[in-house]
């Protein structure tokens, strides 16, 4: 009993104590997508069409795209079930091209392709954001629970105001997408929430209409 | 499984009073999860079971909190605004001391304090395990799914290999310890044993000293 009135409070300070930073705009913002590759989306038409929207809406309102890709053929020393699965993945489905919606453009920052669970690892990321001048990052992924989760983790520890759209977030379970979504992520930065919200905050407008209002398919 | 002895190290994750002891002031919020887990006493055992083996230990400590702390940040991290708001880990109060039964020894390594939740992040401790050889990281503390999981998720992208013990840490809620001992240790950590099986490896000599 005590720890629930404990946690009700906790989560009370912090919506007071991050709802000044809210973004209200797009301005300083990049989107990060993290193994947001054709091996991971085959068979979930939902989550790329949502993470096609989420693109198309980011270019409407000139945030930059980086993209970081999981590299299944670089030698790893030792592999966790995440790491085998995601290799198992790519090896399987020998999937070449992205849906067309998330096609890169020439503007699109394609980082070194990498076998870490974070996209700042490694990667150059964080210098670049810093010579763009970029301040807010909002971060989506095909694995909630792996990159996303990490790739998130980092940029708030670098100093970024971090968002997390929670329905272009994939996993591998159900259970694990909720864990990470629900639980753990929203810990770890200032906001998680939903395409429709994040376009509304920062008064950008949808893409193309999205479809009705259900709980999104994300397992991967 | 093998430990290599001379490689291996347990990592010892914000081992505060403010976490550990009844009187600190974290305790109401972990406690829960804390006495279901065994929490301080797992602690002590797993600190003395890798003494006994000869491993080494290191200390990843949290930021201790001071006046004009994070004023440097843009934005703060959660973790920031609670701590600030309740003033946790206090610099020389009993709050931001290690706990008495699990402090470190001569010769143990003590990182330099993390800002927000890994123990890598701005600190020293990468360092500090390569001077000595360190390849296996077995990890022990708080909290579950935020500084120990963050710390094991820099650690794997380091190339360390990763243990984490379900049973040697606890989060804020029930919730939050599932969603880490339930869904991401398995997934991320090489590997993940409760402190009897660890014990039972180590000591069926499946640590080697090479």
């Amino acid at each position: 009993m005590i720890n629930v009135v404990v946690n009700r409070t906790m989560r009370a300070i912090l919506h007071a104590g991050l709802r000044r930073y809210r973004p209200h705009s797009a301005a300083h913002t990049a989107l990060i997508l993290v193994h947001v590759q054709p091996p991971f989306l085959i068979g979930h038409g939902d989550l790329t069409s949502r993470l096609g929207q989420l693109v198309t809406v980011a270019r409407d309102n000139g945030m930059p795209v980086f993209r970081s890709v999981f590299d299944a053929s670089a030698p790893v020393q030792y592999l966790s079930p995440a790491l085998r699965m995601m290799r198992s993945r790519v090896g399987v489905s020998g999937a070449a091209e992205l849906p067309a919606g998330l096609y890169p453009t020439a503007a699109d920052i394609h980082l070194p392709a990498t076998t870490n669970l974070s996209a700042f690892h490694e990667t150059g990321l964080a210098e670049m954001l810093a010579s763009a001048g970029i301040e807010r990052l909002v971060v989506a992924g095909t694995f909630a629970d792996i990159g996303v989760d990490s790739t998130a983790r980092d940029a708030t520890e670098r100093d970024f105001y971090t968002t997390v759209i929670s329905d272009c977030c994939g996993a591998q379970t159900e259970a694990g997408r909720d864990a990470a979504l629900s639980v753990t992520i929203p810990r770890m930065v200032q906001h998680v929430t939903t395409l429709a919200d994040w376009i509304s905050e920062v008064g950008g407008k949808p893409a193309h209409p999205g479809p009705a209002e259900h709980r999104p398919e994300t397992q991967l | 499984m093998t430990y290599p002895r001379a490689r291996t190290v347990l990592l010892m994750i914000d081992p505060y009073n403010d976490f550990v002891s009844r009187f600190g002031k974290a305790w109401p919020a972990v406690r829960a999860v804390a006495r279901r887990t065994g929490l301080v006493s797992n602690l002590r055992r797993g600190l003395a079971l890798a003494r006994s083996h000869g491993l080494t230990v290191a200390y990843a400590p949290h930021h201790r909190y001071r006046r004009g702390s994070f004023s440097d940040r843009r934005f703060p991290h959660p973790s920031q605004i609670l701590q600030k708001t309740f003033r946790s880990f206090a610099q020389g109060s009993f709050g931001g001391t290690f706990y008495r039964d699990l402090r470190p020894a001569e010769g143990d390594i003590v990182a330099s304090e993390h800002a927000c939740s890994s123990g890598f992040s701005g600190t020293d401790l990468h360092a500090r395990l390569q001077e000595k050889g360190a390849t296996h990281l077995i990890l022990m503390g708080l909290l579950s799914n935020t500084c120990v999981e963050s710390t094991a998720r820099s650690a794997i992208d380091l190339g360390y290999h990763v243990t984490l013990v379900p049973d040697c840490v606890a989060a804020w809620s029930p919730a939050d310890h599932a969603a880490a001992v339930e869904q991401t240790y398995p997934l991320i950590g090489h590997a993940m044993l409760t402190l009897d099986a660890l014990r039972a490896e180590l000591e069926a000599g499946k640590s080697t000293h090479d």
